[in-house]
């Protein structure tokens, strides 16, 4: 037998509600390691996450998790892992009975359970947590358990739908770092409308916005679509709105009356503005910026 | 003002209609399950009590269920600020639509020559209606679960249709010519029981937020 | 995996509050009905009444006869007509000219004019007393059954649907009370064809299936609604198990756990039987699981596929609605057959007595057939809850329109 390659392939994908298209058309291949979907609410992320995990049948379409079509959902479902945006647990159950619950779901035999449930609550840090009832854990918990649950199974891949949002700062950065450690050996897809997510794990990124996917490669990729042309510029209050009608602005800062704006330039604006390095946050917004042109927004 | 206007809409709009729906068809179905024309006191007094007031249970019970759902009720919390008023109005409509159908009802019931004193029997239907709903929200909201909310009331009910007035004493839900001052009993009970739901509620609500 | 998942589904079913006040309602019903159950002793010889031993079983035409006429004289004399047209009493009014048809009916029975009604009304129970004797008048000469009958469809034309005047009502409101003989020989069915516990048993369930008819809902609604309420549902439906396994054990785990609280109950009357220690009786001591598993399981089993089918559809209360409604109907359409025999198709067949192993019997063939369709029934709703279940874990019939979790 050979081994299967974990990857995921996407071609010509759609999927509407009634008369609203959440997906056209896309095409996509992904590979092991972090993989990061931007894009901003309503985009079209979850629509994508829910038919990678069978939550939701496409309308055309070829997907295929690991070589299995996506139709295969009985198959799907074993190799793969999903955190989904909103969620919770039975409040009354224990953190351990809950995993323990989930994991019967998920076919494990009691063996498996009793040696896999306190590896996995060690990993996401809730070993001292394992008798508290789910009602009380704080928000960072739930979305730790929340993990813990969707790799319980051991899936080939994780899909985790906005996974920071809620956290705390600090929640967020260990988060992430979780979030790699179990991408060295599977897909992980995150999505998020938050660009530091993806600039600090993610090698690989696709952007979509209304259902189209507007970028596909890595983050150097996505940066390189800016590269060169960031600027940035303390001015007035007036002159912002000037800047605004002429250029593409990625972010600001208000200081008092004067405003710290960076935005993209082919050539050097004015005088004052200052060349800077790209980020991750420029480059999305460019390509906003060029949906945002697109008359049927 | 305004805004409990605007509260009455969101409510009939999500989910008023479908409660007050069912009990429009629970008293419309009345002609086919029992008789309601031609009866004399005693069989009129069955009717209010042991099936118009049944509406009670269906308007008055599900004043919480928007905000079973925590995000909605985040939404809510934000817009109107004080939830008490929100709670306080939708416990209003409930009463005016229970109000309302058992006027219509009793007014068909006359128009049927039945034997009816009109306002006897209206307070009397509409205390065992209030009874109904207190109990109701307050097992809803002790228990966090409409379901409960349901069955508390019902089994109150059956408790009065078994075990009757030698029994229940002054809370016997049918007391409308057996002892008439069951009926204040039973209001103020139910009145009572309403309130202390709501402040539960609120304090449960508030508890799970913070 | 199903036998792990069952187990877990019974913990949690009994941790649940609302199993507890399920238990509580059963205990404290229980109780009020059959808390103070004295087991029937043989009847002796000269006794001043036998109206603990049931009534008679051989009922002639003429018995038939005499007693619904009596009763359409007695409707006529007070000018009071009811019908049970869903079961509920409804009063029926008749217009004079329906008044005047009833008067000749009772005319041609028995030959009775509306003027001599009152006077042979108090003759009849200055013999016989009121609390005991249901009213019999005295025929027309000559009166042939078919005649009778067609009578009697006549006012059961007048009065509408549900008249105590179609054959089959009429047979079943003659109660006749027994005497000694009689009541030997009602009591040796009990004592011997149904060895004592038997007759006690169907009591019990006669008892039980009230609350059985209803009570389960709640407790599976409410275990249905808690996947949503919890937003526990997207979690559950990505994982490998089958939506017939998920569903399967559920239900399975609802049931046995409505069952449980049930099984222990109905070993009280078995024991009251065992220890009343009545010579000559052939005990049997395995009627209660027979008659629990044959008479309240199916009952127990619609209801919770109701409950399961209801929620999983609509992810509201209306199973509660749905099943009050139908509780509520079989309960009154129920009352008319209280003492037995009629089982019909009702969700909870009455038979309200130890006694009237006659009836049973003859109504078993029907009864078992029932009982047998609820089962069925109830598994028919749950091969459609889990097709249900399937298609929502695709993400079709989920309420809210958009699925993106915020509904």
């Amino acid at each position: 037998m050979t081994e299967v390659k974990t990857e995921i392939v996407i071609k010509g994908l759609n999927k509407s509600y009634g008369k609203k298209q959440a997906l056209r058309n896309v095409d996509m291949r992904i590979e092991r390691g972090m993989f990061g979907l931007l894009g901003r609410n309503g985009a079209g992320k979850t629509t994508l996450m829910k038919v990678l995990s069978t939550l939701l049948e496409k309308d055309s379409g070829k997907v295929k998790v690991c070589g299995i079509p996506v139709e295969h959902a009985a198959e799907i479902r074993k190799i793969t892992g999903y955190l989904p945006q909103e969620f919770s647990m039975y409040p009354n159950m224990k953190v351990y009975e809950t995993m323990d619950y989930l994991g019967v779901l998920s076919g494990l035999t009691k063996a498996q359970r009793k040696e896999r449930i306190p590896l996995l609550l060690e990993r996401v840090n809730l070993s001292d947590n394992a008798g508290t009832r789910v009602r009380a854990l704080s928000g960072g918990m739930k979305r730790r358990l929340g993990i813990a649950q969707a790799i319980l199974h051991d899936p080939k891949v994780l899909i985790v739908d906005e996974p920071t949002a809620g956290l705390d700062p600090e929640e967020r950065v260990r988060f992430r770092n979780l979030l790699s450690e179990i991408a060295e050996d599977r897909i992980v897809i995150l999505s998020t409308h938050i660009v530091g997510d993806v600039e600090a794990t993610c090698e690989e990124i696709a952007v979509i916005d209304q259902g189209r996917i507007l970028f596909r490669g890595t983050v150097e990729e996505l940066l390189s679509l800016v590269e060169g042309r960031v600027y940035r510029a303390e001015v007035s209050r007036k002159e912002l709105d000037r800047i605004r009608s002429s250029y593409t602005v990625t972010s600001m800062i208000t200081l008092g009356n004067n405003v710290k704006v960076r935005f993209l330039a082919d050539t050097q604006p004015f005088h004052g503005a200052q060349h800077c390095d790209a980020g991750v946050e420029d480059a999305y917004m460019y390509l906003m910026q060029g949906e945002g042109e697109n008359p049927c927004l | 003002m305004e805004k409990y206007l605007e509260i009455t809409k969101v409510q009939l709009k999500h989910h008023a209609w479908q409660h007050l729906l069912v009990s429009i068809l629970l008293l419309a179905a009345s002609p086919l399950v029992l008789g309601i024309s031609n009866l004399d006191a005693a069989q009129s007094a069955k009717v209010l009590e042991t099936y118009v007031a049944l509406t009670g249970i269906i308007l008055f019970v599900p004043v919480f269920l928007p905000e079973q759902d925590r995000d909605l009720w985040d939404v809510i919390k934000a817009k109107y600020t004080n939830i008490m008023s929100v709670y306080l109005a939708r416990i209003l409509i409930s009463l005016l639509f229970s109000a309302l159908l058992t006027l219509a009802f009793l007014l068909v019931m006359k128009a049927g020559n039945c034997e009816i004193e009109p306002g006897k029997y209206y307070f009397g239907t509409m205390a065992e209606i209030i009874a109904f709903g207190g109990i109701g929200i307050f097992a809803y909201a002790v228990t966090d679960n409409l379901i409960v909310g349901y069955m508390i009331p019902l089994g109150y009910y059956v408790a009065g249709i078994m075990a009757g007035y030698q029994y229940m004493k002054k809370f016997y839900p049918f007391g409308m010519l057996t002892d008439y001052d069951t009926k204040y009993w039973i209001l103020a009970a139910g009145l009572v029981l309403m309130g202390c739901g709501i402040m539960l509620f609120r304090r449960r609500r508030c508890l799970q937020l913070h | 995996m199903f036998v792990t998942l069952f187990r877990k589904e019974c913990a949690q079913t009994a941790k649940s509050l609302i199993y507890w006040l399920y238990v509580a309602c059963l205990v404290i019903f229980f109780n009020s009905q059959l808390g103070s159950l004295n087991i029937l002793t043989p009847p002796r010889e000269g006794q001043a009444a036998y109206s603990d031993y049931g009534y008679k079983t051989d009922i002639t035409e003429q018995d038939i006869m005499e007693t619904g006429a009596g009763s359409l004289v007695m409707a006529y004399y007070y000018d009071h007509y009811v019908t049970y047209p869903v079961g509920y009493a409804k009063n029926v009014t008749l217009s004079e000219e329906e008044k005047g048809e009833i008067a000749d009916i009772i005319y041609e029975l028995t030959g009775m004019k509306t003027d001599e009604i009152e006077g042979d009304i108090a003759a009849f129970f200055e013999e016989h007393n009121v609390e005991e004797v249901q009213y019999k008048v005295k025929l027309r000469d000559g009166l042939t059954y078919d005649a009778f009958m067609q009578s009697m469809d006549q006012a059961a034309e007048i009065l509408g649907p549900g008249s105590d005047y179609t054959e089959e009502r009429l047979r079943a409101n003659v109660k006749i009370p027994v005497d000694y003989e009689g009541a030997k020989a009602n009591y040796s069915d009990l004592t011997e064809k149904d060895g004592l516990t038997g007759g006690y048993a169907r009591l019990f369930c006669d008892y039980m299936e009230i609350m059985l008819g209803i009570l389960p809902v709640f407790v599976t609604a409410t275990r249905m609604l808690r996947d949503k309420r919890s937003r526990m549902q997207e979690l559950i439906y990505v994982r490998r198990t089958s939506s017939g396994t998920v569903m399967g054990s559920r239900y399975l785990a609802l049931v046995c756990m409505h069952m449980l609280p049930v099984l222990l109950l109905s070993l009280i009357p078995t024991v009251n039987c065992i220890r009343a220690g009545i010579e000559g009786v052939n005990l049997d001591y395995l009627a209660w699981l027979k008659y629990d598993l044959g008479w309240l399981l199916p009952t127990v089993m619609a209801v919770v596929s109701v409950g399961m089918i209801c929620t999983e559809l609509t992810e509201t209360a209306l199973a509660v609605l749905v099943q009050t409604a139908w509780w509520f109907l079989s309960l009154v359409t129920g009352a008319a057959g209280m003492y037995g025999g009629s089982y019909g198709w009702n969700l909870m067949p009455r038979h309200n007595t130890e006694l009237n192993y006659a009836g049973f019997a003859e109504g078993f063939r029907q009864l078992a057939c029932s009982r047998i369709f609820y089962a069925v029934l109830s598994l028919a709703l749950l091969a459609l809850t889990v097709l249900i279940y399937e298609k929502k874990r695709k993400g079709h019939l989920r309420r809210g329109g958009k699925v993106s979790g915020n509904h």
